[in-house]
């Protein structure tokens, strides 16, 4: 009743209420306004003073994969970025199939969307890129038209006739990973290995510029490893089978190959720093120095490798999240995310996975260990997301 | 017909005002979801009567504050009647804490909002993790104070010498607390360290400055002497502490971690070297930040997990 009779006497004095009306009208549309300018800024937790958020998607053999950063102003001095977030889709592209291409494109275009309008991320700061491992199998497949497809597509949908996507080869990729990982002073001294699951690439510089770069190969990756000594388990399960299984394993072939692509990389006699990437690197950084959980990069020693990849066996009880935390006594550092990032681990790689990884890290490690000269190892986190750095430096418009 | 149009314009700008009320009441949410937001994760606790949740917290945060002012006046009156070589130090940590003691207070006398509450809970933090440094220091000034008395009495002869060249300053620049040497120890396998030096220096890294917003970066350095023989490829690590308590880096790729009596320690940065036996070796760094904070930074020298040297800069 009582809004009946508001209602009507509101009515009958419209014409009085007519400008009241008008600047609540104005008032609600400038609310309006900063609503969505509130929500228009990204959340993220910047790490630097001075920095610009950039993002990388990229097509890979699996699927796309997108990667937000935040690049510091000295990052190609530094080697400085901060990971803000990291995100994939699986599309399995190198199927070549109308439904994985579909999917590829459905996933490019969202990603895009993702970052540009979720995160905020102006155009120009977004990069495509298509992996090596794509232009590889294309290639050998006589697929290039469809990867030609898949860019002219993206283009067309999100309307950018003018938008780069790259096609990087083998040497690229290493050599983008190089420039954006390792900074300017180390940049000729560090040899760059990324330890994947199913091989192991990587590089350096060997002359002095970044035109001419020394690539570097073994078929041997993290998982290969481990599934080599499964099969040599036969019926005993038992983890001490699988550590006698594991040595036989990388004391073989493994070792000779090994042997063999350092020798003849020369990177010995040319590289004071070794650099390791990959899941590999991550865990065991992650699990050998907790406090440095928000270093990107933590040097290490053959030693600290080797005492923890004897532990990893016979004391893997001694790595839970509860106890590496307990160890760390500077009481500054947040032990929360650094749980979590243990746990995560953990999630990744089981302790059979881990010794396999560290045992495969050691035997690389183990020959560039001299007597007379010591080479600095260092282990990189974000390995996986360098390119976009170097990629960033190199595109982005310089005053 | 008119009638009509009043009427539907009259709904519509009824409804348009119900919209205004809900997107303040959106405004509203977002703000306390941000308040809430600020507070450092902890366990989720099921509030049915804020008003008292407030004010246990409170009441649990005003009996931490008293335990901790009780114990860090113990520790002051021990300190005060214990040390002297460190009145300095000692005096720019009490110049800290009150100030930190005064701004509790003051968040005391005001009704507390959770985002206050947090803050408090952070000051006190910083109350705590300060009188644990102090215990910290105490214990090790007194163990390093009677070295050092040992080794000046074997070797008979001043070996701080490090004074002058760190006091001098550009002219017509006003008197500041400036970096001072505290202690020199020969505490790891004969090699001692002198002639500390820690200067901030503005971003064209041409002048020295006082002010932490000048700043471009720190430069230190250090003489290394060793007694016994030769060292091939050894390390040092430099530790640089801010006024906060978290150590300085430039980069992770210059930092990391290293063993020491205390536990891991993170380093700021590692000089690695070789030393020839009877060489008087002048170790060099710089770390550039991206922002530095004001107040006292603690430069520590560590060789294998020991502590052999420490000095203080001030930016204000």
């Amino acid at each position: 009743m009582p809004l009946i009779s508001i209602f009507t006497h509101l009515k009958c004095n419209f014409r009085m209420y007519k400008k009241l009306l008008l600047c609540a009208s104005i008032f609600i549309g400038l609310l309006t306004l900063c609503t969505i300018a509130a929500e228009a800024q990204t959340n993220f937790k910047l790490k630097f003073r001075r920095s610009a958020v950039y993002a990388g998607i990229e097509v890979g053999s699996k699927g796309v994969k997108l990667s937000v950063l935040e690049i510091g102003k000295n990052a190609q001095n530094t080697g400085t970025f901060n990971v803000l977030q990291d995100s994939s889709v699986n599309t399995d592209f190198i199927t070549f199939s109308p439904a994985s291409f579909s999917a590829t494109l459905k996933a490019l275009t969202g990603l895009y969307r993702v970052a540009n309008l979720q995160y905020k991320i102006a155009p120009e700061n977004i990069y495509t890129v298509m992996s090596s491992g794509v232009k590889v199998q294309a290639e050998k497949e006589n697929k290039l038209s469809w990867t030609k497809n898949l860019a002219d597509s993206f283009r067309a949908l999100i309307r950018e006739p003018q938008r780069t996507v790259d096609l990087v080869d083998v040497i690229d990729e290493a050599r983008l990973s190089h420039l954006g990982i390792v900074p300017e002073a180390k940049r000729y001294s560090t040899f760059l290995i990324d330890i994947g699951s199913g091989n192991t690439k990587g590089g350096y510089f060997p002359n002095g510029n970044t035109r001419e770069m020394k690539l570097f190969q073994l078929t041997w990756g993290t998982k290969s490893i481990a599934n080599g000594t499964e099969k040599r388990m036969e019926d005993n399960r038992t983890l001490a089978n699988f550590q006698k299984q594991l040595f036989r394993v990388l004391e073989g072939s493994a070792n000779q190959e090994i042997i063999y692509a350092v020798n003849v990389s020369g990177a010995y006699n040319m590289s004071d720093n070794i650099a390791f990437s990959g899941g590999i690197a991550w865990a065991v950084s992650t699990l050998l120095f907790p406090e440095l959980h928000e270093n990107a990069v933590v040097p290490v020693t053959y030693d600290e490798v080797l005492k923890f990849s004897q532990q990893i066996y016979s004391g893997y009880n001694s790595y839970t999240p509860a106890a590496l935390v307990g160890k760390i006594k500077d009481k500054t550092i947040d032990k929360l995310p650094i749980a979590e990032e243990i746990k995560t681990v953990q999630k990744v790689f089981d302790q059979r996975a881990l010794m396999a990884g560290t045992g495969l890290l050691l035997k690389i490690m183990r020959q560039f260990e001299g007597v007379y000269e010591r080479k600095q190892f260092f282990l990189v986190k974000s390995g996986q997301v360098g390119w976009i750095s170097a990629y960033v430096d190199q595109h982005s418009v310089k005053p | 017909m008119k009638e009509t149009r009043i009427s539907l314009l009259l709904l519509l700008s009824m409804s348009l005002l119900l919209l205004a009320f809900v997107i303040l009441f959106i405004w509203g949410f977002m703000y306390y979801r941000k308040a809430i937001n600020a507070v450092p994760a902890a366990a989720v606790v099921v509030v049915n009567d804020s008003a008292r949740l407030v004010e246990r917290t409170r009441d649990s945060m005003q009996n931490v504050f008293t335990a901790t002012i009780n114990k860090i006046n113990a520790a002051l009156d021990s300190t005060r009647i214990n040390t002297d070589s460190v009145q300095l130090t000692m005096d720019a940590r009490l110049k800290e804490f009150y100030y930190l003691k005064t701004e509790i207070d003051r968040l005391y006398d005001t009704r507390l909002s959770p985002a206050q509450l947090a803050q408090a809970r952070e000051k006190l933090a910083a109350l705590q993790q300060r009188l644990e440094e102090w215990r910290g220091k105490y214990a090790e000034v007194t163990e390093e104070n009677k070295r050092l008395s040992a080794l000046i009495a074997r070797m008979g002869e001043s070996i701080d010498n490090s004074d002058q060249a760190v006091n001098s300053r550009p002219a017509g620049e006003p008197a500041r607390p400036v970096a001072k040497a505290v202690n020199n120890t020969n505490g790891s396998k004969g090699l001692s360290v002198t002639d500390l030096q820690l200067k901030a220096l503005t971003e064209d890294k041409q002048q020295e400055t006082f002010q932490a917003l000048q700043t471009g970066q720190f430069q230190g350095s250090f003489i290394i002497k060793a007694n016994g023989s030769a060292m091939p490829y050894d390390e040092i690590y430099v530790v640089l502490q801010q006024p906060d308590g978290r150590v300085l880096t430039q980069s992770a790729w210059d930092s990391g971690s290293f063993e020491t009596r205390e536990g891991r320690k993170i380093y700021s940065y590692k000089l690695r070297f070789d030393y020839q036996q009877g060489e008087n070796k002048r170790l060099n760094f710089s770390i550039e930040a991206d922002q530095y904070q004001r107040g006292t930074y603690t430069m520590q020298v560590y060789h294998k997990g020991i502590l052999l040297a420490r000095t203080t800069k001030s930016l204000s």
